[in-house]
Parts: structure tokens; sequence; C-alpha cells
């Protein structure tokens, strides 16, 4: 007989635990989503300018880039699955991110805290990656997850 | 270099504003889950929007104001807290505060730190954001 495992949530997960994601390429397409919502703002499309520009071309959007690295800790064991909604998000943008370039993602559990009878906290310290060497963001966050009843 | 919108000096510490809205679509979900593999979750048969599509919403809603296109050097920092969920349908509108700004000691740029609070159409605050961003001085758009 299968037996079922049970859905991962707070009770599963420690402090000091660390997530390294999968790794993920910028296609030029995601260029163009980050532009949808958020604008031109000139960095992000005018190849000309960005030429004098200190970046030097085109950059993808900064949260563009944050929201990729929580999708891919979102997907990972033992989290996938678990309902997770996004309570607190913090960055420094310190490098930028071009269009082909890889970026993967380190999180770890610095805190957990049991909020409510159904719901924990947990906080996390998280560095983007691109192209296996520099960090280009920074940051923490706080999601809220499902305590095991 | 042609520019559209304000400077660092435009930004005084209290100045407020307010944006237009945008309704978020079932679209906007899925092109968001396209880009960030975001999974899908549902409340009550009412499809949520992910946490940091709202934050990519209200940044475009900030900027639809004609604020900082062609005058944004970088953001530097950005900071949310979310309050309370979002659904698809739901109309968002965005409120502004200028809470700092220093200009750079080259005087050709400075950093501005913005509240921005968001809110949904019932006028429930959704979500509150820092965002620091680095803009261009009319100094040096005078040397130009």
């Amino acid at each position: 007989m299968e037996i079922k495992k049970e859905r991962s949530c707070f009770d599963d997960l420690e402090v000091g635990q660390v997530f390294e994601t999968d790794e993920k390429v910028f296609p030029e397409r995601s260029l163009i989503l980050g532009i949808l919502w958020e604008g031109d703002l000139q960095i992000h499309s005018d190849s000309q300018v960005m030429v004098t520009h200190p970046f030097g071309d085109k950059i993808v959007h900064g949260s563009s880039v944050t929201s990729m690295a929580l999708g891919l800790l979102f997907k990972m064991e033992p989290i996938a699955g678990t309902r997770i909604e996004l309570k607190e998000m913090s960055c420094s943008y310190v490098k930028p991110v071009y269009v082909e370039d890889v970026i993967k993602a380190c999180f770890k559990i610095t805190s957990k805290q049991k909020v409510t009878d159904n719901t924990g906290h947990l906080a996390f310290n998280f560095e983007i990656f691109k192209n296996d060497k520099d960090v280009v963001c920074d940051g923490v966050i706080v999601i809220a997850i499902k305590v095991k009843s | 270099m042609e520019t559209f919108g304000k400077y660092f000096e435009d930004f005084p510490v209290g100045k407020t504003g307010k944006t237009l809205g945008k309704t978020i679509t079932h679209s906007d979900v899925d092109f968001f889950q396209e880009l960030s593999s975001w999974p899908d979750y549902h409340i009550n048969h009412s499809r949520l929007v992910p946490e940091m599509l709202v934050t990519a919403v209200t940044g475009g809603l900030f900027n639809r104001l004609g604020v900082y296109e062609g005058t944004l050097i970088a953001v530097a920092e950005n900071s949310w807290c979310y309050f309370l969920p979002v659904i698809v349908g739901d109309t968002l509108k965005v409120h502004y505060t200028v809470e700092e700004a220093s200009m750079g000691k080259k005087m050709d740029r400075g950093l501005v730190t913005l509240k921005l609070n968001t809110y949904n159409q019932r006028k429930e605050l959704v979500a509150e954001g820092h965002l620091k961003i680095m803009l261009v001085a009319k100094e040096i758009k005078n040397k130009r």
C-alpha cells in the first residue's frame, strides 16, 4: 500500500536550514514582463542610452529578480505544495542583472515563530547570485506557513 | 539624454501624491507565474495575486505619474510588508510620501526614500513599501 507523504509545513522546518535553489536563465521575455507592470524606466529598454550608463546595457527589473528567486524557493521540497503567504520582503540590489544571466539563490531560515494555532512565521536571509559568482541581491523575507494540525 | 521624469530636487521630504488605479486580471497573474514560477493559490474560490506582483504593480502605478522616467539611475533598496490578500479583480491605487532625500557628494545625483501605500478598491491598506531610489539631480542636467 502506498503511504502518501503528509505535506510539509511549519513544524518540519528548522532554524539554520539552508535552501539552495536551482539555476534559472533570464530570457529576454522576462524583461518584457517586468516592463508590462513596472514600466520602461529607460534602464530596462533603451539600449542606446544604456551604452553610456554605468550599467552598460539594459538591465532586468530588480523585483523580477527577487520574484524569480522566491519562485525557485517555493518550488523546493519540502516547501513545495504548501500554501505560502509572503508577509515581508526587504532587499538591496547590489549588482545589475542582464538578459541571459543565470541566477540562483540561497535562503537560510533565521527564525521561527508560531503566531496562531494554524500558522507560523519563518524568516529567511537570502542572497541571489548570477552566473555562479556575483551576489546581485541580498535581503530578508518572512513567510506565513501552515502549522501541522 | 532626453528625460521626462522629475529630478532629485523635485522630491522634497514630506511631498505626497496619489496614483491612478489598476485592476489585476487573471492574465496578470498568468504572466507573473510564467516569469517567476510562483505557485497558484486560491481562497474561497478566488485566485490570489502573488505579493511580489502587488509590489511590481505598485511600482508601475507610481511610475505612471511620470515621476522618474529617464531620471532614475538605480533602485537601491526595496522593503515591503503585506497586510491583506489581494485577489484577481481587485483594483489597486497607491499613495506616496517622500520620507528621506539626500544629495550625493558630487551634486549630480541624490537618494530618495519613498513610502508607498497600496490600497484596494475598499480603501483597505494591502501593502506598504519603502523604495530607495537614486535620481539624477538638476545640476547634472544643466551640464548636458
